[in-house]
């Protein structure tokens, strides 16, 4: 069986360079970031570990071959994080989500 | 009643206006080919006969009393499975929802239904819209879906009913979802028009989340023209879905309307494509720079899109579908890998999730920066025709993976986009193009479709034999 789906096929097919970036916001107060001691992290051994996560889960319904191929699809996903951690970040880039506090109508 | 089955949204509401067709009669019409031709493409999950005639009689009445809805009065129409319509299933094409019954319907659904438009059918999709990773065309309880243009290829997904019922003169118009592609690729491989909204555009509430920042919900039908009379009716706030903003759509929009637009081309966006595709495109230029310019050579921002997007979507399916995982049901869908493409989310770190979110937001005005010095990006909806049935996704055509591609950035983004049939290629098969905006800017892709169709035929051709 095939472990490409179609999302990784689209990846495939689009251009996925890293570049000098561009277009970080102006304007914005911004934080320094500390320049980051590359903790060297194989995404193979990773990987595995997280599977032993799953295994712990869900190991009475999956076969060893199913590991296989979703110890692939978890260390393709960590290849991709590690992309995103080449784009640098300050303390005060938030993440584009807004939490709303909530507060009921009184009753009565 | 001449034959109505190829007819636009104005054209048929002409029909129904001159008294020349009744609602009855036109929901009669689409019903009977629903029926017929729905299970050749295996687009349909279920007819809603009883429910569409009745609404159809009460559209007659209205109108016979000179209550008049607006455009989308008395038009047949059907919704991608994933969206709720009280009585009827929801199956979201997977056999473990198979007969789910939501005691509610949709925003979507209510809104077309207060704009007159008669639900018809609830339209096959792929498994859970693709969440857990098909590679293959067999990825839905219906089946694969088959595009009209040949059987013997996909119908493209995951919006794969509404893309082929449209094609296949099924309805005159339908409702998709897409979060990375599902609208794109039955556009471009059934030959019809997409429209994928800005997301928060159109509410979500009521449709199966996949991915709750990514997913939106837009029309597939005949026109571009078509697309905005839908997306009008179905834009605006929503109390139930926070993320709908309160912004009014109107169609036409006159203030999108230029004599001359400027459109852009990512460099390197044609290579790898098939030779028939690029033909076409080429064409489509020429007919383009009748009333635009052209730059060629933008380049994307070099942010790592498509990751952030997979990353994204990954772990917000974990957590929408983590309660199929937990029950073990997960085994009961139809793709083999969909079976167990749902662990390896599960355990995506919440530091690269919200990592995610944070790249997200530069790069969204990264992306807007490069989207503001045009009107719109121009490309080849997809490099090649639609995919043989029986092929692996990752096997088809290896030749033309395509060039430089926006599509991964546009839905992360949530930036509209516009997908135009515009010739045939191999096969005789359907070959698309697409237009990318900035975000609420659907009102000029579609005025720059309007004109592009108003200058070809492409959209006014049938599959063979229909």
């Amino acid at each position: 069986m095939s472990d490409m789906n179609r999302r990784e096929f689209a990846e495939a097919i689009a251009l996925a360079s890293l570049a000098p970036l561009v277009g970080h916001r102006a304007g914005l107060m911004s934080f320094p970031a500390l320049e980051s001691g590359a903790a060297v992290v194989d995404p193979a051994s990773l990987a595995k570990a997280l599977t032993g996560a799953i295994r712990a889960q869900y190991g009475d319904r999956l076969l060893e071959a199913d590991f296989d191929v979703i110890a692939h699809q978890i260390q393709a996903a960590l290849e991709r994080a590690a992309k995103l951690r080449k784009v640098p970040l300050s303390n005060g880039d938030e993440p584009d989500f807004v939490f709303s506090p909530v507060r009921a109508p009184s009753v009565g | 009643m001449s034959d109505p089955t190829w007819l636009t949204i104005p054209e048929l509401g002409r029909l129904l206006r001159d008294r020349r067709v009744s609602a009855v009669e036109l929901a009669e019409h689409y019903l009977a080919r629903l029926e017929r031709l729905g299970p050749t493409y295996n687009a349909v999950v279920t007819v809603l006969r009883p429910q569409a005639l009745a609404e159809a009689r009460q559209r007659d009445v209205e109108l016979a009393k000179g209550k008049d809805r607006g455009p989308l009065h008395g038009i047949p129409y059907g919704a991608k499975d994933l969206l709720a319509a009280e009585g009827a299933p929801t199956s979201w094409g997977a056999e473990p929802y198979r007969g789910q019954m939501l005691r509610r319907d949709a925003t979507v659904v209510r809104k077309l239904r207060e704009a007159g438009a008669v639900l018809c059918a609830k339209l096959a999709m792929v498994e859970l819209a693709g969440g857990m990773g098909y590679n293959q065309a067999f990825a839905s309880f219906t089946g694969p879906g088959r595009s009209p243009w040949d059987r013997a290829r996909w119908s493209g997904g995951s919006s794969s009913g509404s893309g082929s019922a449209v094609s296949a003169g099924l309805v005159p118009f339908a409702i998709g979802s897409e979060t990375w592609g599902s609208i794109q690729f039955p556009a471009a491989f059934c030959g019809v028009t997409g429209l994928r909204p800005t997301y928060g555009r159109v509410s979500r509430h009521g449709a199966m989340a996949l991915s709750w920042t990514m997913d939106k919900l837009g029309p597939i039908a005949r026109t571009a023209e078509d697309c905005g009379l839908v997306l009008a009716a179905i834009a605006g706030p929503d109390p139930a879905d926070p993320s709908a903003l309160d912004l009014p759509f109107a169609f036409p929009d006159r203030s999108a309307e230029r004599k001359r637009y400027r459109l852009g081309m990512l460099k390197g966006t044609l290579e790898k494509t098939q030779p028939e595709v690029r033909r076409n495109f080429e064409e489509s230029l020429r007919a383009l720079r009748d009333f635009a310019e052209v730059e060629e050579g933008l380049e994307l921002p070099g942010y790592p899109y498509d990751e952030m997007a997979s990353i994204v979507i990954d772990a917000e399916a974990a957590s929408a579908f983590e309660p199929l995982i937990e029950s073990g049901r997960i085994t009961e869908l139809t793709a083999p890998e969909d079976r167990i493409g749902g662990y390896a989310g599960q355990v995506v770190l919440a530091k690269d999730y919200i990592r995610a979110l944070r790249v997200r937001r530069p790069a969204a005005a990264a992306l807007d920066a490069l989207l503001a010095k045009v009107d719109a990006i121009v490309a080849p909806t997809l490099p090649t025709v639609a995919w043989p049935i029986d092929a692996a996704f990752d096997k088809v055509y290896p030749d033309y993976p395509g060039g430089a591609s926006i599509g991964g950035a546009a839905n992360l983004c949530g930036v509209p986009g516009l997908f135009l049939m515009n010739g045939t290629g191999e096969g005789g098969l359907p070959t698309s193009l697409q237009l990318t905006g900035r975000a609420l800017g659907e009102g000029v892709l579609l005025a720059i479709g309007r004109r592009y169709q108003q200058r070809t035929n492409f959209h006014r051709l049938a599959p063979p034999g229909l």
